[in-house]
């Protein structure tokens, strides 16, 4: 499949014409073989030698990060937002249901990672109700599949449409020549956690790329401290999934499929349940994808893509009563949608780009009700469709100088047409650096959980008269090497947003509603630096500070400082260890209150056994350091969720 | 719009402890000096010059017996590299490598010199191709310069330059270049 972070790159306007199949061939070629290669194939050859990093590209119109299998294996990931987590200026915040990643002191109580693009492999995965981007176990898909998982912050809608307000979040997944056969994975962990997953992927004769996959997790929850009921509950926050992923190949076709179903109890009694008994909450994605890139004459190449998207969700809300009842919450999208885009290189310096988009929501449903007795107070069933039409413009000036210049044009149902723009200059004084200005402007159309959601007076009501939100960001970012191992980045960041969507409480019967709110403003700094040295050690280390507020506060849950450290030490008595401390500045809750500055460590320590195989042994939270994160009101008492102290795993991994 | 954002930004950066962040990374970034382009895939970086090579139309081209000079100055990783292409062959022309010092030049039909002896002796022959592989080396008269797209090769043309010279270049090559000079 595409390599080298393709996808985004693609995404980002930066080689846009190169095509899947000859990405993926075979990078160790002798010498005279490769000189009766055709010159296109050559320029989509990965050089591997000339840097450790996993680098994209410096002339991306954006700071591209990029977690590769080393340091998923190193760190010891499970999650997508477990590999997310140790990025610059990334907190992610967890309630026991879902994770929610904060973008550069974004991070809203209400917001269900609707301002983050998700896609994988290119593909958006946010669902038609919630616009929800899942980082947990919710995630489509988990990393034993993933070749890279690819981030950068910024707005995207110049390229994608809605969504990409903050950042856009791809999983690259892996091709059957990365696996090469059998891949079976088992663990186990403390709190009752269980594991397996079982890939297979093999390059057929022919070209033909094939992959299968599937995981289960079953982890039983271990005990939670909640102060606020005086209580330690037990085995109330288990969670089960499945995943399969399979996709095929075969020259410029590629066809894949996904499908992830997730249970999972929260023990904090949310919506004023009952507590000591567990909500369940059921999340269900499934997609299907054909693209097709194709190159029609010289200077011309067409991708075509058409795909279809499922996602249903559950959950089950245990009230106290006479007798207790138990209220049902249900939602249910689905959509298909075709993508076409030509790229044009026929003119000297230009790499234009030309696509249009459409998509149908043919099912966006919504009900409430309680099961025993039964009541109705919700049952609605919507409809909406998306045009957008992009434009973008590579354009070198000189051999320092490129701009790339975007716009797209997007009408969704209800609501006038959107135009987002993009504008980047970017500076190369020499060859190992970067200095970038990065102009754009992104919207969000209000979703469908957002305009109408109401459960029946009881604690939330529809806003259909809610608009979109727009951000306007300013970002000037450096980035250099220095010599052949050391990394540097820097970014100074500015967003403006308007209208967010946020829930508010109406004074009059006391509901919560979203409204366009006011005016927001980010303002913030990224350092990291990261030194890879031959041997295979190596070490991260970034720091974020930043400044997010409304008219009058700082936003909630927005921590000022973020700190974070990775080392991997290649080799120590047949061991390799990774070493990860993320630390998160204190936060202001819904209620007024602060949460504490807290840091988290994480151990991985990895045993090759020969032949591929090898065993993990690993602590996520080694010092079981209690630390909480500040919650929507929704969990009232509970104003800061605890948080799950230290977990040991062991895992075996076989390769045949 | 912009007054605002700057006095917001500028307050952020002043009262904020990330400006020692800054003076320290700064320290680091000056302390690196900008290394020339170098490593990388030798065989690709070589073959990907052979494949331009053969996009290249001489003015007079020789007779099946006259051998293509490919002369090369020694001076980093990819000229060493070179050797490879001894005796290959280019059209119905065989090549031949021929180690050689910047002044000298004259009689080679393609010269592949490092970016610090380029930069030094910017060579100008009539009818000769010249080869570097460097940051910003079209801007001083290469006609080919190789340069890392991330972890790509790619390269960017002195078209005009090459033009000058009495060659001319085939458009599907131009297409593939990254940056293309006209004049």
């Amino acid at each position: 499949m595409k390599s080298n972070g393709e996808h985004l790159r693609t995404g980002l306007g930066v080689g846009v014409g190169c095509l899947w199949a000859l990405a993926a061939a075979a990078q160790e070629i002798a010498a005279l073989d490769t000189l009766n290669l055709p010159l296109e194939s050559l320029l989509r050859l990965e050089v591997s030698s000339v840097s450790k990093f996993p680098q994209t590209t410096l002339d991306a119109p954006a700071l591209v990060r990029v977690v590769d299998r080393d340091d998923m294996r190193a760190f010891g990931y499970r999650s997508v937002g477990d590999a997310l987590r140790g990025l610059p200026g990334i907190d992610l915040t967890y309630d026991h249901t879902y994770q929610f990643l904060g973008v550069r002191g974004f991070n809203r109580p209400d917001d269900y990672g609707s301002r983050v693009l998700f896609l994988v492999d290119g593909l958006r995965i946010n669902d038609g109700i919630y616009d929800q981007a899942q980082f947990g176990g919710e995630a489509v898909l988990d990393t034993p599949i993933l070749k890279r998982v690819e981030y950068f912050a910024g707005p995207s809608s110049s390229l994608y449409g809605g969504n990409g307000l903050f950042g856009v979040v791809n999983l690259v997944t892996r091709s059957g020549a990365d696996i090469n056969g059998w891949e079976p994975r088992v663990e186990f962990g403390t709190r009752e956690a269980c594991r397996a997953s079982l890939a297979y992927g093999r390059q057929l004769a022919g070209g033909r790329d094939i992959v299968f996959y599937g995981s289960v997790a079953d982890d039983g929850g271990g005990p939670l401290r909640f102060d606020e009921y005086d209580a330690t509950v037990r085995r109330l926050d288990g969670e089960r999934y499945a995943k399969f992923f399979a996709k095929l190949t075969d020259g410029g076709l590629r066809i894949s499929a996904g499908f992830n179903r997730r249970t999972k109890e929260n023990p904090a009694a949310p919506y004023g349940t009952r507590f000591g008994v567990a909500a369940e909450a059921l999340d269900e994605q499934a997609f299907i994808e054909a693209a097709h890139e194709a190159s029609l004459g010289d200077a011309l190449s067409r991708l075509v893509r058409i795909y279809a998207n499922h996602y249903r969700y559950k959950a089950d809300w245990p009230f106290a009563g006479t007798p207790n009842y138990v209220n049902r919450d249900r939602a249910e999208a689905q959509a298909g949608g075709a993508e076409y885009r030509l790229t044009y290189r026929g003119i000297a310096n230009h790499i234009l780009v030309g696509g249009l988009e459409v998509r149908r929501n043919w099912r966006l449903s919504q009900s409430n009700a309680d099961i025993d007795p039964p009541a109705t107070y919700l049952d609605i069933h919507h409809a909406s469709n998306l045009a957008g039409v992009y434009f973008q413009d590579e354009w070198r000036l000189s051999e320092s100088w490129l701009i790339n210049l975007g716009l797209r044009y997007d009408k969704v149902s209800d609501f006038s047409g959107e135009v987002s723009p993009r504008f980047a200059a970017i500076y190369r004084p020499d060859a190992v650096t970067a200095i970038k200005l990065l102009l754009g402007r992104a919207f969000r159309a209000p979703n469908q959980y957002e305009r109408f959601y109401g459960d029946g007076g009881s604690t939330q009501k529809a806003s259909p008269g809610v608009g979109p939100e727009r951000i306007r960001t300013t970002e000037l970012a450096f980035e250099r090497f220095v010599g052949r191992e050391i990394r540097l980045g820097a970014s100074l960041f500015h967003y403006d947003m308007s209208g967010a969507l946020e829930q508010q409480v109406d004074p009059v019967d006391g509901l919560a509603r979203y409204l366009n709110g006011a005016k927001i403003h980010v303002v913030g700094s990224e350092l990291e630096a990261e030194y890879r040295r031959e041997d295979g050690f190596r070490f991260k280390g970034s720091f974020t500070l930043q400044d997010a507020s409304d008219a009058n506060h700082r936003l909630t849950n927005s921590p000022r400082q973020l700190v974070k450290g990775q080392a991997y030490f290649p080799a120590l008595a047949g061991w390799d260890m990774g070493l990860e401390i993320l630390g998160t500045g204190r936060r202001r809750t819904e209620a007024g209150r602060q949460t504490p500055a807290f840091a988290v460590a994480n151990l991985t320590l990895n045993r090759p056994l020969g032949q591929g195989s090898e065993v993990r042994l690993s602590a996520t939270n080694l010092f079981d350091r209690r630390y909480r994160d500040p919650t929507p009101g929704y969990y009232t008492p509970i104003d800061a969720m605890p948080q799950i102290g230290r977990q040991v795993f062991l895992q075996w991994l076989g390769r045949y | 719009m912009v007054g605002p954002l700057l006095t917001r930004t500028q307050r952020f950066v002043r009262l904020s402890s990330i400006r020692w962040g800054y003076v320290a990374l700064l320290a680091l970034a000056a302390a690196g000096g900008a290394e020339a382009e170098s490593g990388g895939d030798i065989p690709l970086r070589v073959a990907v010059i052979y494949n331009i090579v053969q996009f290249v139309q001489w003015p007079e081209e020789g007779g099946t017996g006259r051998e293509f000079q490919f002369c090369v100055v020694e001076g980093d990783d990819l000229a060493a590299g070179f050797a490879v292409l001894d005796n290959q062959l280019l059209g119905n022309r065989r090549i031949r490598i021929r180690g050689t010092v910047a002044g000298r030049l004259a009689g080679c039909d393609a010269a592949y010199l490092p970016a610090a002896a380029f930069a030094a002796a910017r060579p100008r022959e009539p009818a000769m191709l010249t080869v570097s592989s460097g940051h910003g080396l079209v801007d001083q008269g290469a006609m080919v310069n190789l340069v890392m797209d991330g972890k790509r090769v790619g390269f960017d043309i002195g078209l005009g330059t090459l033009r000058r010279a009495g060659l001319s270049m085939s458009a599907k090559v131009l297409r593939l270049a990254r940056y293309v000079k006209e004049d």
